[in-house]
């Protein structure tokens, strides 16, 4: 016969030991929802100089497409925006496709590419006086 | 042994045994480590040239080839100008080809072989599509 004292001794023990191990046994009561791949979007904004250009890296992890749409240029001119593979260095982005645009809400530039290191860049073709300024959307995996 | 006994006892058991999965230590490191080496290689072709790359592949597997960008010096626009792109082996002063293709530039491999141990030779090389100096850049992985 279990005294009332020891009967309550017993059971503390069992609550920490169930608690904790209650992951290994639960079956999910709905099923996992299946991973969705959320495309990475980046925003790059800066200023180009006359016969300048300005760049930035970024990775992808898997292959896939990659939109660029420059979004704005100010003063409103025709420039160049082009999508290559970084220096190793660091100092350039050598261009795989590059075209001459202006701002736009549909992207200019669309491409695959397989996994690794990528470069945007924005580059004066000729148009800008002094300096231009302007912001352009990366979409990738 | 008492029943008390006994039942304190089964309740040590459940408390120490029923969890023990989580504080294995995994006597073995499953973590990937990198089996492939990158290489940019970046130069200059004019009308009619050739250029080769030599590398080392320490094992059997894949090299991938990716003609990536072919561009105009001095602004660096991009150019669609078709390149010979080639896999091979050193011979002599050149790089005698296994496996070649045809191809503009692209973010996507453009040639795989199969290579085992042992050197081999990028080959990137005008077509008759060249007129005035380019620069270009190839992205090539090996084992």
């Amino acid at each position: 016969m279990l005294t009332p004292t020891f009967r309550v001794l017993c059971a503390l023990p069992l609550l920490p030991a169930t608690a904790g191990c209650t992951t290994y046994f639960d079956t999910p009561a709905s099923p996992t929802p299946a991973t969705v791949e959320v495309p990475d979007l980046s925003t790059f904004s800066s200023d180009v100089r006359k016969g300048g250009f300005a760049s930035r890296s970024f990775a992808l992890k898997t292959a896939g497409e990659i939109q660029v749409t420059l979004t704005s240029v100010t003063p409103s001119i025709v420039i160049g925006v082009g999508v290559g593979i970084p220096q190793s260095n660091g100092s350039a982005c050598s261009l795989s496709k590059s075209v001459e645009a202006a701002a736009g809400n549909s992207p200019q530039l669309t491409t695959t590419a397989d996994p690794g290191s990528y470069c945007v860049k924005v580059f004066d073709t000729g148009q800008i006086q002094e300096s231009a300024s302007f912001s352009v959307t990366v979409t990738h995996p | 042994m008492n029943l008390q006994a006994r039942l304190m006892a089964a309740a040590a058991a459940l408390l120490l045994g029923g969890c023990s999965k989580n504080a294995e230590t995994p006597t073995s490191s499953t973590t990937d480590t990198p089996t492939t080496s990158t290489v940019l290689y970046a130069g200059s072709l004019s009308a009619g040239g050739s250029r080769f790359y030599s590398f080392t592949a320490s094992k059997a597997g894949t090299a991938t080839v990716m003609l990536a960008s072919v561009t105009s010096p001095p602004r660096g626009a991009a150019l669609d100008t078709p390149l010979g792109l080639g896999i091979g082996r050193p011979a002599g002063t050149g790089c005698s080809l296994s496996s070649s293709v045809t191809t503009g530039p692209a973010l996507t491999a453009q040639l795989q072989e199969a290579v085992g141990a042992g050197i081999y030779c990028v080959n990137v090389y005008d077509v008759g599509q060249v007129s005035t100096a380019v620069d270009f850049v190839v992205r090539f992985q090996y084992p």
